[in-house]
């Protein structure tokens, strides 16, 4: 479903000197296939998963997404694209905060246009029944715990039913109780609904509740 | 889940600047509006107090102090005119009415107009409007008054009441009791109905009365001089409103008068109408300056959409990031912005109208008991929609700039974790 060829992205500093963050010979993922990506913080995993969800463009080397090549997008086709097929579950949530909890996951279904009208509510409240929040659909995020905000980020990263979930560091935030009940429920969550995961964490423990883990180093040979 | 939700969420979460920045339009529009109905409706006013006649005839010397004078009631009569004139004038084949204006007296700042029954009967004093009786009767013999309805209000004088009237068009601070004619009283017979005109100010009389008060002082003074010679009454007019049996006898009167051709008449005529269009130029200057003024305000309302928005583009990266994560495109970022200045702006405008007819619509009866003209404040004319297209317009053309300020935000950084 996704293959990565020479892909290569590097930066510049304030001082003007270029950095290589990214270089990477190759690389895939199957469909309906969880893949977990242990690597040290700084380098560089959170940017591969901006360049494979087309927030940012690669300098060279193509991101295959079935037939679609991404790195040959604009910006905004890469836009278009990453709302109707890619999810994304972030460290620190990222939820509105003058959005509730509904609202926060009716809006990915928003920029897909995927869904409309009620059905877009129908959905929503079932995602969120489905991650134990059923009864705090109309809560903001500040009446949420750090738990459950991690949970509509989740409900948030299915609505659209992408094809590949992106997770960067997602229980870095959370206490290890809540960050392992946050890794199964979006384990489960994907299984259930075809999706393909790649999840990026620099702790072992989390990296070590999945069958297929790779180190980021492995896949990434950037010699700066 | 619309743009306008996402908008709507925005400005609730800023209530306290959006609200601010709203209220600032609302004043500026709300000042343009306000000076432009006030201008529109009393010129509309001003002009129709002058159109139950065509001709104003007077002594000769300033045309606009004539009009002034006879119309609303401002300044000091020019000269007087011997009472010939009015005679002649009535008989004048072309002169449908002839109403005689005989100044000289006043009841606490009111003006005592001596006149003929007809201004009752027979005289508009607009367009298919004549003067209406809320109280009493029209005076019928000397010394009797009918009263304007503002008169009425601010002297308390009723029906029936008496008062003595004061020497000149207009008391000043301290001459109460100075000039009066204590001789003579005066019996209030009737109270008009308000007409939103500056005769709701007036005391009418009879022309008689009048004359036999300064007729009457007059010899007191040749008493105290020990002159017992008899003299006649003087009687003199001060303007004549004429209404003519046709509209092509105007030109031809008008400048009879004007040459010196009308045998035995030694005055002027003008045309009120040309007169107040004269005098609506002059103040049209002054209302530029406060237009342009109230124009200055808006913009200045408007720039501060600008700074608000432009201000809160700081924290609202992060969730400008998160929707582009989401896959919200960078127009549809763009969009959000704009939509945002469109609404802030809009309502602002539209509350500014709003709050403009309702300050006018309660303070109508002090406006036109201030002005003596007719404001309602009820009316709405094409130009408020023009200045709320405007307004939108400017606080779209400011919001632009944190527009693309927010369209060029960098997603990647904005997402990261804050340290």
């Amino acid at each position: 479903m996704l293959t990565i060829k020479n892909l290569q992205k590097s930066f510049k500093n304030a001082d003007g000197e270029v950095s290589h963050i990214i270089n990477i010979a190759e690389f895939s993922i199957a469909e309906n296939y969880q893949l977990a990506v242990s690597g040290r913080s700084g380098s560089g995993k959170s940017t591969f998963l901006n360049l494979v969800s087309g927030i940012i463009s690669s300098d060279s080397g193509s991101i295959q997404f079935n037939d679609v090549n991404i790195s040959s997008l604009s910006e905004s086709k890469r836009d278009a694209f990453r709302s109707k097929n890619i999810g994304y579950i972030f460290q620190t949530f990222n939820l509105l905060q003058a959005f509730t909890a509904i609202e926060n996951v009716m809006l990915g279904m928003m920029f897909s246009k995927k869904f409309a009208g009620n059905n877009d509510r129908k959905k929503a409240e079932a995602l969120l029944n489905k991650v134990g929040l059923a009864k705090k659909t109309n809560n903001k995020p500040s009446e949420l715990s750090v738990g459950e905000q991690q949970r509509v980020a989740i409900a948030r990263a299915v609505a659209n039913s992408p094809k590949l979930i992106l997770a960067d560091e997602p229980t870095a935030n959370l206490d290890v109780k809540n960050g392992e009940l946050a890794i199964d429920l979006i384990k489960n969550i994907c299984k259930e609904n075809k999706i393909s995961l790649l999840l990026v964490s620099h702790e072992a423990d989390i990296i070590n509740r999945f069958d297929n883990k790779i180190s980021f180093e492995e896949i990434n040979k950037v010699v700066n | 889940m619309s743009l306008f939700k996402i908008v709507w969420k925005s400005i609730k979460q800023r209530s306290l600047a959006s609200v601010l920045t709203m209220f600032s339009i609302m004043l500026g529009v709300a000042l343009v509006v306000s000076i432009l109905i006030l201008k529109q409706e009393s010129q509309d006013a001003f002009s129709q107090t002058a159109t139950g006649y065509e001709i104003i005839v007077g002594p000769k010397g300033s045309s606009l102090q004539l009009t002034l004078n006879t119309i609303y009631q401002i300044g000091v009569p020019i000269q007087n005119m011997p009472y010939d004139t009015y005679t002649k004038l009535k008989d004048d084949k072309r002169v449908k009415l002839a109403i005689p204006y005989v100044l000289g007296d006043n009841f606490k700042n009111h003006r005592l107009i001596g006149t003929v029954p007809e201004v009752f009967t027979d005289f508009s004093y607009q367009k298919d409007k004549k003067y209406q009786l809320k109280d009493g009767k029209f005076f019928t013999k000397d010394f009797e008054a009918v009263i304007g309805n503002e008169t009425a209000l601010k002297t308390g004088l009723k029906v029936g009441d008496t008062f003595i009237g004061s020497h000149g068009v207009e008391s000043y601070e301290g001459s109460e009791g100075m000039f009066e004619h204590a001789e003579f009283k005066f019996t209030v017979t009737g109270i008009l109905e308000k007409t939103f005109t500056p005769i709701d100010k007036v005391v009418f009389t009879s022309m008689n009365s009048v004359w036999e008060i300064h007729h009457h002082e007059a010899e007191e003074k040749y008493k105290e001089r020990n002159d017992t010679t008899h003299r006649e009454m003087e009687k003199s007019i001060t303007a004549i409103l004429i209404s003519l049996k046709s509209p092509v006898y105007f030109d031809l009167l008008r400048r009879q008068i004007n040459e010196n051709k009308f045998e035995g008449i030694n005055a002027q005529a003008v045309i009120p109408t040309f007169e107040i269009k004269q005098l609506f130029d002059i103040i049209g200057n002054i209302n530029s300056i406060l237009i342009i003024i109230a124009y200055l305000v808006v913009f200045v309302a408007v720039i501060s959409i600008l700074v608000s928005i432009y201000n809160s583009m700081n924290e609202r990266k992060r969730d400008i990031a998160i929707m582009r994560s989401l896959g919200a495109r960078k127009n549809t970022i763009l969009n959000i912005i704009l939509i945002e200045g469109f609404i802030v702006s809009f309502i602002g405008g539209l509350f500014g109208i709003i709050v403009s007819h309702v300050l006018i619509f309660l303070f109508r009866d002090t406006i036109s008991n201030t002005a003596g003209i007719q404001i309602s404040g009820t009316l709405f004319n094409i130009f408020e929609f023009y200045i709320l297209a405007g307004t939108v317009a400017l606080g779209l053309i400011v919001t632009l700039i944190p527009a693309l300020k927010a369209y060029n935000t960098d997603v990647a950084s904005n997402l990261a974790p804050v340290s």
